[in-house]
């Protein structure tokens, strides 16, 4: 069977502008974690906004807003089923603020505080690709 | 009585695949802005692309392209869930191009 990558590659389409969060502060992030696609995204823009996700790898999308491609925000999919085993500190955490999660809270502070650390640990250890093309 | 469906309808290979109002409006719409009921519609009826999902053995995932304003080369991907013949729309988002680690299940 075919695979996507034999027609359109592994690189990215759409080109971004470098990933910044040294101004991003917890209360600008809106997070959402959905449990029946194991997925969670979240906003440096306080609110969701227009964007497009950029497939990285390992089920990393950056969210880029496509007019001044900037990423606006990060989508993480099989978080607990994939990308929490790769990432034992944040794993020990994640128990108590999934704990707190309601259908009607999506960002909570617990939430934000988690996601604020998620991303500044992306920032890091994925250096290569958000600072990508 | 509001109606729970915002849709019934039929993919390619004439399997049924609905999407639930409240799928949409807790999920889809709070996340992904811009998406709307009638784009997730068509990329169901007529899709480019119909891929397995490599996180789930009950997931696939359509693909059509110029369904999202802004940027007319990228595509909106629907996550739908099969369970009994029938699909359920789990998510839908707009990406750049197909996760290139999907197998192709079906090509326009």
């Amino acid at each position: 069977m075919a695979k996507m990558s034999d027609l359109f590659g592994e690189e990215p389409r759409l080109k971004f502008n470098q990933l910044d969060l040294t101004r991003l502060s917890p209360e600008k992030i809106w997070a959402d974690y959905d449990v029946d696609t194991d997925s969670i995204v979240l906003y440096f823009t306080g609110q969701p906004v227009s964007a497009i996700s950029v497939y990285l790898r390992d089920d990393l999308y950056a969210m880029v807003d496509p007019k001044s491609k900037d990423v606006v925000g990060i989508h993480i999919e099989a978080l607990e089923r994939k990308f929490l085993t790769r990432h034992p500190l944040l794993k020990k955490s994640w128990p108590y603020v999934k704990q707190t999660l309601s259908e009607k809270l999506t960002s909570n502070s617990l939430l934000q505080l988690f996601s604020f650390g998620l991303a500044f640990l992306l920032q890091e250890n994925e250096r290569e690709l958000l600072l990508a093309a | 009585m509001m109606n729970a469906l915002l849709f019934s309808v039929y993919d390619p290979q004439l399997r049924n695949v609905i999407l639930h109002r409240s799928r949409y409006n807790s999920h889809i719409q709070g996340r992904h802005l811009f998406i709307t009921v009638d784009a997730i519609r068509a990329t169901i009826e007529n899709p480019d692309f119909i891929a397995n999902d490599v996180n789930s053995d009950f997931v696939e995932n359509y693909y059509a392209q110029g369904m999202i304003e802004n940027d007319p080369d990228a595509f909106l991907k629907v996550c739908v869930l099969f369970k009994n013949e029938q699909g359920r729309v789990l998510t839908a988002f707009g990406v750049d191009r197909p996760k290139w680690s999907e197998e192709i299940l079906w090509q326009k």
